[in-house]
């Protein structure tokens, strides 16, 4: 193997690895890059071929026409085979899902379905769908309908669906079913046997049939008032039917947090009650709620996330990394107390890593917090474990006399 | 209560965090749901070439502070002339083909940049295993010389180091002749040596045992 091949697997070992977030945040950026991309250059195009035409010819009507013809729907593409797509039901239709379940799809219903593995999701478009599930451990049924998510515990229950109005109807036959997205945002709504869930518009309602349960109703009413204020409704609202085969999207927090915008996903996340997403989210969800906290400078909910990172998940990676953050927040103002966190940093997580950050910026905390013997202590052992780091040069300025 | 976040619901209603349905079919699928314009195939692109893309982009333009710009790219090119593949077979190809494209464009439009406008070098070593110090400053000295270095000699140096193609791989890529190929190689790297020698004169010496073997 010749020097330069060594030299070369060396490079792809010291490569980054695309995390999860990475992708996460490229592919929404992507998928909502494409449809304008597409639409401005379909239209651009014909605009062109028109403008030629017209001129050409010199029929003017023409052209407008043409230009009309660019705005209609795309045609509902052919489903491949792990997936099957119904563009248009002509006849009540009944499809057995594997060993999962029982689909059935209403008249002048557009459905899509996409099996993976144990995992179902029916995507529909329009019309009405009734599922009967057949609960199995670890696998997961749903209905995604424009904005909103169904997810089956266990059940037969029915999703009827009207993107030109906004409304969303969900029945509950048997078993219980989770609602989450829209107007709903990213609080979820368990719905059990013989309610119903009504949304047109804006307006949310759970029903019992045969009478309506207060208790259930009341139960329900603190959390969906305290859905997204006007605001954030706009930004949720299940937009009308842009075409037979395009579902709408509901930004959750999560989502505007992947696409950048953290302001607006703080914005969102404390209006579903901050305090309480700090409270049930899961470990990976908390040290994202963190990120979105500090990325748009709310210094005090960001502590307060890292705070309970460091709290519940102290084993996973945001949870080490919680310190090294505390220290970055708390660096400016109280550097006495964010050089005690980059030690904890330091003690916990060596090999993280942000390791030559926390030790660097340690030098930089002690010295401002008036602890010039730490500070010294801090440069030696910088300059012995990172010679040509960034900080190097700090370090070395202490070590002089 | 009754109302609660959940989790695993908020992670993918739409997109962001669509991790449960991913991709899983064949490239004749997916090229039939691209052609016919549907809205679903751009996620199933990125699904499926996710991974192709960014390490071609690592391998060719290292870790570099427009890393996503540049798989934003790539994906928005796949997308717009996907209508061009007719068999699926070359479809994955053709795909780091478009990367190949991308990734030597910007390294032409950066060259001129740089003679022009005294542009600095876009080469964020941080983005690495940022807990190795040597990983970092590897990269940074490896990256440091191939900018020095002509694009497409760079661009045929890492595809064929970095990227492990075979000749053929990389004649195909750098749509030249195998022959070509092999010149441009052996001059990329005669290049490299050459400057790695005059801008970090310990980069190859540390792969150069006195056995000719070992680690650095």
């Amino acid at each position: 193997m010749s020097a330069l091949e060594r030299m070369a697997a060396h490079v792809r070992k010291s490569m980054p690895e695309v995390s999860d977030a990475t992708q996460a945040r490229q592919r929404v950026r992507f998928v909502n890059a494409v449809p304008s991309q597409h639409r401005t250059r379909r239209i651009a195009r014909v605009v062109a071929i028109a403008l030629l035409t017209a001129t050409s010819v010199g029929a003017g009507g023409l052209a407008m026409k043409v230009f009309r013809g660019a705005t209609s729907a795309p045609v509902a593409a052919p489903a491949p085979s792990n997936e099957r797509w119904w563009p248009h039901v002509e006849q009540h239709t009944v499809e057995l899902v594997a060993d999962r379940g029982e689909l059935q799809l209403e008249v002048s219903s557009t459905a899509h379905l996409a099996q993976s593995g144990s995992n179902v999701e029916v995507v529909l478009e329009r019309g009405e769908a009734v599922s009967h599930v057949v609960p199995k451990r670890g696998t997961r049924w749903r209905v995604r309908a424009g904005a909103y998510l169904v997810q089956a515990v266990g059940t037969r229950f029915s999703v009827r669906y009207d993107p030109s109005m906004s409304e969303l109807s969900v029945r509950v036959d048997e078993g219980s079913v989770q609602v989450t997205g829209g107007q709903l945002g990213v609080s979820s709504v368990q719905l059990e046997v013989g309610e119903v869930l009504s949304v047109v518009g804006t307006r949310v309602a759970i029903e019992r049939q045969g009478g309506a349960s207060d208790a259930a109703i009341a139960a329900r009413q603190p959390a969906i008032d305290s859905a997204p204020s006007s605001s954030a409704l706009s930004e949720l609202k299940p937009a009308p039917a842009q075409s037979v085969s395009g579902a709408v999207k509901a930004p959750s927090w999560l989502e505007l947090q992947a696409a950048g915008d953290y302001r607006g996903a703080l914005e969102l996340a404390k209006q579903l009650g901050f305090d309480q997403l700090v409270v049930t989210s899961t470990c990976s969800e908390l040290t994202e709620l963190a990120d979105v906290a500090r990325l748009a400078r709310d210094s005090t909910r960001a502590q307060q996330a890292l705070l309970a990172l460091r709290g519940r998940c102290l084993s996973s990676a945001g949870g080490l990394r919680a310190a090294f953050l505390l220290g970055r927040l708390l660096d400016d103002a109280n550097p006495a107390q964010a050089a005690s966190w980059y030690e904890k940093y330091l003690s916990e997580a060596a090999g993280d890593r942000f390791a030559d950050q926390a030790l660097g910026r340690l030098i930089s905390a002690e010295q401002r917090a008036g602890q010039s013997g730490r500070a010294k202590a801090a440069a030696a052992r910088y300059i012995r474990l990172y010679p040509n780091g960034s900080y190097a040069e700090l370090a070395r300025s202490l070590g002089e006399p | 209560m009754a109302v609660t976040p959940s989790s695993e619901l908020v992670r993918s209603p739409s997109g962001a965090r669509l991790q449960v349905l991913t991709w899983q079919g064949s490239d004749e699928q997916l090229l039939e749901l691209a052609h016919a314009g549907s809205v679903h195939a751009a996620g199933r692109l990125y699904d499926r070439f996710s991974k192709d893309v960014n390490r071609v982009v690592f391998h060719l333009m290292g870790p570099d502070s427009e890393h996503d710009d540049l798989v934003q790219e790539t994906f928005l090119r796949v997308f717009r002339s996907i209508s061009q593949v007719r068999e699926a077979a070359k479809l994955s190809s053709w795909v780091v083909s478009v990367a190949v494209n991308v990734a030597l464009s910007e390294l032409k439009k950066r060259k001129y940049r740089r003679w022009l406008l005294a542009e600095k070098s876009k080469v964020d070593a941080n983005e690495g295993r940022a807990d190795d110090h040597e990983a970092r400053q590897l990269l940074r000295s490896v990256f440091g010389v191939l900018d020095a270095m002509p694009a497409s000699e760079r661009t045929t140096f890492a595809l064929r180091h970095m990227d492990e193609r075979t000749m053929n791989e990389v004649a195909e890529l750098m749509s030249v002749s195998l022959p070509t190929a092999k010149r441009a190689l052996a001059k990329a790297e005669h290049r490299f040596e050459t400057l790695a020698a005059r801008i970090d004169p310990s980069l190859l010496q540390r792969f150069k045992s006195a056995d000719g073997g070992g680690e650095p």
